[in-house]
């Protein structure tokens, strides 16, 4: 069988719909941009890719919100990397190359739970992790064989993981306006979350048992991170960094000498280890996304199988207040239109995050492809959009019939509440909560 | 006389103000200069600004505007304004 040319890869990211695809929703959200930003980071994914890929085959870093895709470049292979909401535009760009005899191959969790929809699309699926897989693909590519579908059902070991290629991105300008854009250089020391929530896909596609680089690994990519970008913020792109919390704490200290800042995503158990909190202020972390995601206890208690954000729920403030007074500033995760939701929920969810000096995020649920949310209300038939409009899936949009309010309702609680979190006078009584704080710290410190 | 005291009195406020910079973004010193673009160069942003905003307010026993923060591009800007209230 002939050998397969392969010399040039192009790794393509895709445009974001930042906002709602419902249009009062846009535009309410876009009048609240001035204190409401959105985060910019590239496609970690992409990068760690690359970082797989022998070194005597070029690579292109392509980001679609920074620059058109040349469909006439001399590529051999178009890797895409795609969530849900942009999948759509990744299999127009897919039909593109292919139809110019340019082979695509795709991964990333939507792909990976819709492998099959995936192929009319691309020729080749990465369905889960690639590291096990992604070597054997290109050979196979250059053998001219490649299967259609690599899949491999043994669990990656992280600490073989290389480290992204963070070079790539230093040809163009990845960042954006900073007023209205947390621009930030992504990194993950650990892969899985232990609580398996319906609405969320991270357990079911890397785990319920968290696995971890190693500290030196976590060390040198930070290393690698601050060569190229030496003052930006660092995000840990990990779904719930502090579940093991003394390999958070030996992270943690190595981190102490890096200088760098950082934010992070977890759970709210964060707040309840005080030498933890210390140790990550003293790291460098500025701020940290909590999914409390509701605070109404009957959503909660039927969330996961174990309910253990409804056992959390008593701690919400208290460990909040403990996060913020180490000098943490707490981003709030708040979903809307949960099955218990009703019209309260988005006065309630306000209060509490007013009486808790917190800012965040708000969501709409959204039913991802293949989560158990999905499945439950397609058998409740309750589901509104077509299948196949994945770019609805932005999370600021209503897509299936609420239980308890009507969808107009629950859009307009929902812009109402955006309304409430990102006024100017909310921002500034926030801030002045939080320089009080900061203002302890330093007397403590004198 | 006057004068070279006020001098002083400048170069300390400088001083201070880059050595808190500094020491909340964990940047080093040399790397700040006047014309250094506050977000862009240094990555300072609205949330790193809170802590840096408190440790001023409470060394100089100032309150700082927000709007007029925003307006800052850069270090040199910044302490002017720091300079303006002290």
């Amino acid at each position: 069988m002939n050998k397969r040319k392969l010399e040039h890869i192009a790794f393509i990211n895709f445009k974001r719909y930042t906002w709602s695809k419902t249009p009062k929703i846009k535009i309410a959200l876009e009048k609240s941009s001035k204190f409401l930003k959105a985060y910019c980071t590239p496609s970690l994914s992409l990068l760690t890719i690359a970082g797989l890929t022998p070194l005597d085959i070029k690579m292109s870093y392509i980001d679609e919100d920074f620059e058109e895709i040349n469909y006439s470049a001399d590529y051999d292979i178009v890797a895409l990397s795609a969530m849900t909401q942009q999948v759509v535009r990744a299999y127009e760009v897919a039909e593109e190359f292919r139809k110019r005899g340019v082979y695509v191959v795709i991964g990333g969790i939507h792909a990976s739970k819709l492998p099959n929809e995936a192929l009319q699309y691309v020729d080749t699926v990465i369905v889960g992790e690639a590291e096990n897989v992604w070597k054997i693909f290109l050979n196979d590519f250059k053998c001219n064989k490649p299967n259609k579908i690599y899949q491999d059902n043994s669990v990656v070991d992280l600490k073989k993981s290389p480290v992204p290629r963070y070079d790539l991105l230093t040809g163009k300008n990845y960042f954006r306006d900073p007023r209205f854009y947390y621009n930030m250089v992504s990194l993950q020391a650990t892969r899985g979350c232990p609580h398996d929530c319906e609405f969320c896909l991270v357990s079911q596609i890397y785990g319920t048992k968290i696995r971890k680089k190693s500290i030196d690994q976590v060390k040198n990519e930070i290393l690698t991170i601050k060569k190229y970008f030496p003052n930006k913020v660092l995000l840990f792109a990990d779904d719930n960094l502090f579940v093991d919390k003394k390999y958070a704490k030996d992270l943690m200290n190595v981190m102490k000498d890096l200088k760098v800042r950082w934010w992070a995503q977890t759970d709210i158990s964060f707040g309840g280890d005080d030498e933890l909190l210390d140790l990550a202020y003293e790291s460098g972390c500025l701020i940290v996304l909590v999914g409390f995601e509701s605070i109404n206890p009957k959503n909660l208690e039927k969330m996961n199988k174990t309910s253990w954000k409804y056992r959390q729920l008593k701690n919400y403030s208290k460990y909040n207040e403990n996060i913020q007074k180490h000098g943490i500033i707490v981003y709030g995760s708040f979903i809307f239109g949960l099955d218990s939701d009703t019209k309260d929920a988005f006065k309630n969810v306000i209060d509490f995050m007013d009486k808790n000096h917190i800012t965040g995020q708000l969501t709409i649920a959204t039913p991802l492809p293949g989560s158990r949310m999905e499945e439950r209300l397609k058998n409740q038939n309750r589901l509104l959009q077509d299948y196949g409009e994945w770019d609805k899936c932005t999370f600021f949009d209503v897509l299936y019939e609420p239980q308890s309010m009507s969808k107009k309702e629950l859009e307009d609680g929902f812009i109402w509440a955006y309304e409430q979190v990102f006024r100017e006078d909310s921002f500034l009584k926030r801030a002045e909560y939080l320089k009080n704080i900061y203002k302890d710290i330093s007397s403590r410190k004198e | 006389m006057k004068r070279n005291k006020n001098g002083d009195k400048i170069e300390k406020l400088r001083e201070n103000v880059i050595k808190t910079l500094s020491k909340i973004a964990r940047i080093d010193e040399n790397e700040f200069n006047d014309s250094t673009l506050i977000r862009e160069e240094l990555g300072i942003d609205s949330i790193m600004a809170i802590e840096i905003l408190a440790n001023i307010e409470k060394h100089y026993d100032v309150k700082l505007e927000e709007k007029k923060i925003n307006n800052c591009q850069t270090i040199g800007e910044f302490i002017a304004y720091i300079q303006s209230l002290v």
